[in-house]
């Protein structure tokens, strides 16, 4: 134990050591990723690192740009647990950016930087010029459980590159994911890395409700 | 594969690291001026952005939106140690926003320390 420790000690304090420990220990971090996600690297077009590369290619970075649309959408169908995706033109990662778990009273629990994970209006999903909402195939007591579990992490952090493990990092698709997880509903086919809105679009676990756009 | 808590030890890691090459930097400058420079320019990026969201420079282009991210991006080595801290709300907004701008000046002030402390020991 007191081998390990001055081992430790003596790599913080040697200068040359120290500037090479960060970099060694991202590489195998990134090899061992590599290696329990081969699925991934051996060309599956679905997944978020490949749409976002491919997108990056193209010179596009982020959600996506567009101007406000004043289309009129009825949600008036939608029922607790069911999945809200809004999208802008030259989204970098799929066709949809944002991704909202409706919780009732034209309520979305959503994920934001400046909010945190939290409770934001149905309406503003009026404004996407990308639209689609969904019904996951599951009783409404497991939908329930989905969204209680969804509220009970409110405010906690949002994190746009937040990985599907752990529960300290959110962003607005992986909440809704582990909220049908725990509930043994797997809403991403491809078992990517992160959870990107579009995978709820292809998911068969979902019935589509409507749709705008594209 | 999920190792949790390993960004912890690797955020404490970054602190150790972080302070060590404050003493080690602060050996070589032996000026406690120049330290705060080297301080000061490493958290450029972040003192700009911060600056940038609070003045509400953010709104004016489509890409300057994505100021918050990357300065929430920015702040990755240390956000683990965010990550634990309760969930507070403080005017409608977590207590982690306010965090991502406090830990800029923050972490300039925590690698000038030690040559401050060398300073004024000598």
């Amino acid at each position: 134990m007191v081998d390990v420790f001055n081992f430790l000690r003596n790599i913080v304090i040697n200068r040359s050591c120290r500037m090479l420990l960060f970099p060694v220990i991202f590489i195998v971090l990134l090899t061992l990723i590599g290696v329990d996600n081969l699925q991934l690297i051996s060309g599956s077009q679905d997944s978020v690192i490949y749409t976002y590369a491919n997108s990056f290619i193209k010179g596009e970075i982020g959600s996506g740009y567009g101007s406000a649309s004043n289309d009129q959408i009825s949600f008036t169908d939608l029922e607790p647990g069911d999945i809200v995706l809004g999208g802008w033109p030259n989204c970098a990662y799929g066709r949809f950016s944002h991704a909202g778990l409706y919780v009732g009273n034209n309520k979305v629990l959503e994920g934001y930087v400046d909010y945190g994970l939290s409770l934001q209006d149905l309406s503003h999903y009026l404004n996407y010029s990308e639209v689609c909402l969904l019904r996951v195939e599951a009783p409404s007591e497991i939908k329930n459980r989905a969204v209680e579990f969804a509220l009970a992490h409110q405010g906690e952090m949002f994190y746009p590159a937040a990985f599907k493990a752990g529960e300290r990092y959110w962003n607005c698709s992986k909440i809704i994911w582990q909220a049908y997880q725990i509930q043994g509903i797997n809403l991403d086919p491809i078992n990517d890395l992160w959870i990107a809105p579009e995978s709820f679009s292809t998911s068969s676990l979902v019935t589509k409700l409507y749709e705008k756009g594209n | 594969m999920y190792f949790p808590g390993l960004d912890i030890v690797l955020s404490v890691l970054y602190l150790i690291l972080l302070w060590e090459e404050g003493k080690s930097s602060s050996r070589m400058l032996l000026n406690h001026k120049k330290q705060a420079l080297v301080a000061m320019l490493w958290q450029l990026p972040g003192f700009i952005l911060s600056v940038s969201v609070i003045l509400g420079l953010d709104q004016l282009t489509d890409f300057a939106y994505y100021f918050i991210f990357i300065l929430e991006l920015w702040q990755t080595p240390i956000l683990p140690l965010i990550s634990i801290i309760p969930v507070w709300t403080i005017l409608d907004k977590p207590l982690y926003y306010y965090l991502l701008f406090m830990m800029v000046p923050v972490m300039a002030v925590y690698y000038y320390l030690p040559a401050r402390k060398l300073s004024e020991n000598s």
